[in-house]
């Protein structure tokens, strides 16, 4: 019994050891990634399911596997070339990575493999000297790095890796030699490519570039203390023209433990949007020029009332939506400053000329945006008045307004004299059917009554 | 080489042992197309051969045995599901009872060899059987001790339809006399498996 009982308790712990020792295998069977451990003549003794896989072989054949005949002759060499330099005098069983390609037996493509290599250390073994090798496949990566370098190559952007020195470490795209019209960027001075052009470049423009160089080892807060300097559109001399063209450049840092070590620059060939904005400040400033022009030429300057320049444009809409009825009303007042020509004579046209000027003031004080109140003549004002009311009254009321501001003003002309003016009205109303021309016959036939009826007042058709 | 000493003792014990596996694994697995193949000459002992492998202590004072089978279970899974009859697909599964399958198989060549040294008086003891990897065998430590009177190896196929395994044994021997006259005798016929039952 007792021997019994000392067997199974040497089966347990056996039991255990299997266990564990078939739980880190499986750990390894399954590992990510293909590995090996290849005798002296680089055969497999030892391979996990990637590698078995990788080689065309179960778990089971994948042993005495040739290792190197997953490999072209040339990369054979450089597998082989690798292996030995682990033995390298000075440093005996130095771990060795490199990348290779290998041409699995069942693919019909080439697998780009990272590897590690290196001696394993079991001593006297029939096996000889043992290598364990893992491999990580970075096919995918490779395409992807592939699919991005045709894109960045095809982007009509220019990419630039800058170093510490300021000087181009990479060029990510093509389109940078387009841009600067240089074959060798890599290894050039980025600030060089701008003070050679033949424009010459202001100070601060290559002063912001060399500040890049400074910004090496700053973290976020102290590089957005200088981003501001560095130049954002800079033009640079025209490729085999003598066009000038521009570049606009965006600075991206690129960080590592929170300090820059280097900048990717994305430049963009900025020469037509530069020209357009131009282009546009241009047409801008012709079109203010002509609005200035077209002001001048509607706005009597005196008076600030529109000219009878602008009357014939304004009351073509006028009349036309009078006509459509958006309009129910449209009342002419035509009105004349009294004894004018006295005025002017006995005080001087520059008087004459300030009255004028205070009419007009009042005039647009006591008229509504919708209301058009034109000089007419020297000292004759006409304002048509569309209302969406027919009560007939409207311009009257309108009319005695500007006849009682224009009764009460004094003009100080020095020495306490002062001069005061009178105006005179008349109000027509505009039928439907009717010619605006004869409305506006009618209103100054109604103002010419009021002169005769003894000025300074309005006179309507209702009052004749 | 399969035999590393060739001598009268050695070449007894070997053909002990050689006997001795194909006569169990023709009885443990009813299969009787079985046979013995010796290995490639390049073969050397500690050289990895398979995935698997089971192995034995068998000791006494006069003698020490390290008696590994070396296997692959897809191809031994044959021999287990002959002798069960198991139709079950569960490949996993299978891996882990044909591993019992071999430990059961080497423990029962072992007895044997036990029981034939036992006939010609010489007491020895064994282990409970211990499976591992086979690569493990890199670890098996064959070097030269000074102490030992005799040591050598032996290494043997025993191949059918399902396929083959390798059984190596690694011999020391304390006491050359003792053992100078070991004669064949085997077990007489019987229907028991020779199964442990603590096991």
């Amino acid at each position: 019994l007792s021997q019994n009982n000392e067997l199974l308790a040497c089966y347990k712990v056996f039991s255990l050891l299997e266990a564990a020792s078939d739980n880190a295998e499986a750990m390894l069977d399954s590992m990510p990634g293909a590995m090996v451990v290849l005798n002296q003549d680089l055969r497999v003794i030892r391979a996990n399911n990637e590698f078995s896989k990788l080689s065309g072989c179960t778990i089971e054949t994948v042993l005495g596997f040739d290792f190197t005949s997953l490999f072209s002759p040339e990369n054979k060499a450089t597998l082989l070339r690798q292996l030995a330099s682990m033995k390298s005098e000075g440093q005996p069983n130095k771990p060795v990575n490199f990348e290779l390609e290998i041409v699995p037996p069942k693919e019909s493509l080439a697998r780009q493999y990272y590897w590690q290599a290196s001696v394993v250390g079991v001593k006297k073994s029939a096996e000889g000297e043992l290598i364990s090798i893992s491999g990580k496949d970075l096919t995918d990566l490779y395409q992807s790095e592939m699919k991005l370098k045709n894109i960045f190559s095809n982007l009509p952007l220019g990419m630039l890796m800058i170093d510490s020195e300021g000087k181009i470490q990479e060029v990510l795209s093509q389109f940078s030699e387009v841009l600067f019209n240089r074959k060798e960027l890599v290894g050039v001075s980025f600030v060089s490519l701008f003070e050679s052009t033949k424009t010459g470049q202001d100070r601060e423009v290559i002063d912001g570039l060399k500040n890049l160089a400074c910004c090496f080892g700053m973290n976020k807060n102290q590089y957005a203390n200088v981003e501001h300097s560095f130049p954002r559109v800079i033009e640079i001399g025209g490729v085999a023209t003598t066009q000038d063209r521009w570049i606009s450049i965006n600075y991206q840092p690129i960080l590592k433990l929170g300090r820059i070590e280097g900048f990717i620059l994305l430049i963009e060939d900025a020469t037509e949007s530069i020209h357009a904005k131009k282009e546009m400040e241009r047409v801008s400033e012709l079109e203010r020029q002509i609005q200035t022009v077209y002001e001048a030429a509607i706005r009597d300057p005196l008076t600030g009332l529109y000219t009878r320049l602008f009357m014939k444009d304004s009351l073509k809409s006028l009349i036309s939506n009078f006509h459509r009825g958006r309009i129910e009303e449209l009342s002419v007042l035509m009105m004349d400053v009294d004894h004018f020509k006295t005025v002017n004579d006995t005080y001087g046209h520059k008087i004459g000329d300030r009255l004028l000027s205070e009419v007009g003031k009042i005039i647009l004080k006591q008229v509504r945006e919708t209301d058009i109140a034109i000089r007419f003549g020297g000292e004759e004002f006409l304002i048509i008045l569309p209302s969406n009311f027919s009560d007939m009254t409207s311009g009257k009321v309108l009319a005695e307004r500007i006849r009682m501001e224009v009764e009460k003003y004094e003009l100080k002309i020095g020495s306490g004299e002062h001069v005061k003016i009178t105006i005179s009205g008349g109000v027509s109303w505009c039928g439907k059917q009717e010619n605006i021309d004869h409305a506006i016959e009618r209103a100054d036939s109604f103002l010419y009554l009021a002169k005769r009826r003894g000025r300074n007042c309005i006179v309507t058709e209702t009052d004749r | 080489m399969s035999t590393v000493y060739t001598d009268d003792i050695g070449a007894k014990i070997g053909s002990i042992f050689r006997n001795a596996s194909l006569v169990q694994a023709r009885q443990y697995s009813g299969c009787e197309a079985l046979e013995l193949e010796e290995m490639d000459d390049n073969y050397e002992l500690g050289k990895v051969i398979s995935r698997q492998m089971t192995l034995i202590v068998i000791s006494g004072a006069e003698m020490t045995i390290l008696f590994k089978i070396h296997f692959n279970s897809s191809e031994c899974d044959q021999l287990r599901r002959l002798k069960f009859r198991d139709q079950s697909t569960d490949e996993e599964l299978a891996v882990a009872k044909t591993v019992d399958f071999m430990k059961e198989f080497t423990n029962q060549i072992c007895g044997r060899i036990c029981r034939i040294f036992q006939r010609n008086e010489l007491a020895l003891g064994m282990c409970i059987p211990l499976s591992m990897r086979g690569w493990y065998e890199l670890h098996a430590d064959y070097t030269k001790r000074d102490d030992i009177l005799k040591k050598f190896g032996h290494a043997w196929r025993v191949k059918g339809d399902f396929g083959s395994f390798t059984c190596t044994a690694y011999v020391e021997i304390n006491k050359p006399a003792d053992v100078a006259n070991l004669q064949y005798v085997d077990d007489p016929v019987s229907n028991d498996d020779g199964e442990l039952e603590f096991l």
